[in-house]
């Protein structure tokens, strides 16, 4: 999964908070952690219903990474750190 | 499974209890930090590693590198300054979740008694009841578990192909049976919950 183009709208910048706080919590493809489980991380710690963070488990897997939050900086590393302890490789990246 | 308690519960024999506090016990040494001397409340702050000048390294051990992963994947200077501020903290928490399972096994089974006397190893059904905190405390052992397990294993999404071309007396064969069962036991509790 690529990361999500991201519209810098000069005219009204207000108008996608995003466009401010362009950074993103990535999460890899591994061969071990349960499908289940990674499933599970995403609705617990994100409050994803449990389609969303199916399709975004499915992301991970197939297309062998997903975008699972985007925020300040502050915020992804907040969310990285929490995916690291759940044990999910995660990663930060900003969204240039 | 759930129990009639309503709550998730995992089922073990003795032997299960023993292996697993077996393996709990090697996660605790090898996630709790180097130094000893961690003030607790300086890491609870995240405040450890503030003082030192030294720039802490992905760690050279594969299966701790995948427990303790860069959090930059292209910015080694970043990834350096976040495992400073953070490795200490994430190394405590999952050390507190091992020792939590380690405190429910050892209500089961006295961990002290040797595992020979037959009396001790009766195959006999064990069951710990969790609560929500217990919940997470167990997944997330067995999930690094497996995660180190698993790493040294080197498994990869070929993994059944693999194993089978291993020897009947390889000793791997053994590791990929206790692999299998953490994930068993780990896909059992997400399915109470």
């Amino acid at each position: 999964m690529s990361v999500a183009p991201i519209e810098v709208e000069k005219h009204q910048p207000d108008e996608d908070v995003r466009a401010e706080t362009p950074w993103v919590c990535i999460v890899w493809n591994d061969p071990i952690n349960l499908m289940s489980y990674v499933t599970y991380v995403f609705q617990s710690y994100f409050g994803y219903p449990k389609r969303k963070a199916e399709k975004l488990m499915h992301d991970v897997h197939n297309k062998g990474r997903a975008v699972v939050s985007s925020g300040t900086r502050e915020e992804m590393e907040r969310d990285t750190t929490a995916m690291h302890g759940f044990g999910l490789w995660a990663t930060i990246q900003h969204d240039k | 499974m759930r129990g009639r308690s309503g709550r998730p519960e995992i089922v073990l024999e003795d032997m299960h209890v023993r292996v697993l506090a077996d393996l709990c016990g090697q996660l605790v040494e090898m996630v709790s930090p180097d130094d000893e001397a961690v003030d607790p409340l300086a890491a609870e702050l995240g405040l450890t590693g503030l003082g030192s000048t030294e720039v802490p390294a992905t760690p050279d051990d594969p299966a701790l590198a995948r427990l303790l992963p860069d959090a930059y994947a292209d910015d080694v200077a970043a990834a350096a300054e976040f495992r400073r501020y953070t490795e200490t903290d994430l190394r405590l928490r999952k050390r507190d979740n091992a020792r939590i399972v380690l405190a429910d096994l050892a209500e089961l089974v006295d961990l002290t008694e040797p595992a020979e006397d037959d009396r001790v190893v009766s195959g006999r059904e064990h069951r710990v009841v969790l609560d929500a905190p217990g919940v997470q405390a167990w997944l997330g052992t067995l999930n690094d578990l497996r995660l180190v397990i698993g790493t040294r294993l080197e498994v990869t999404e070929d993994m059944e192909e693999f194993e089978a071309k291993l020897a009947d007396d390889d000793p791997r064969r053994w590791l990929f049976a206790v692999f299998h069962w953490l994930g068993g036991l780990q896909d059992s509790l997400l399915g109470a919950l």
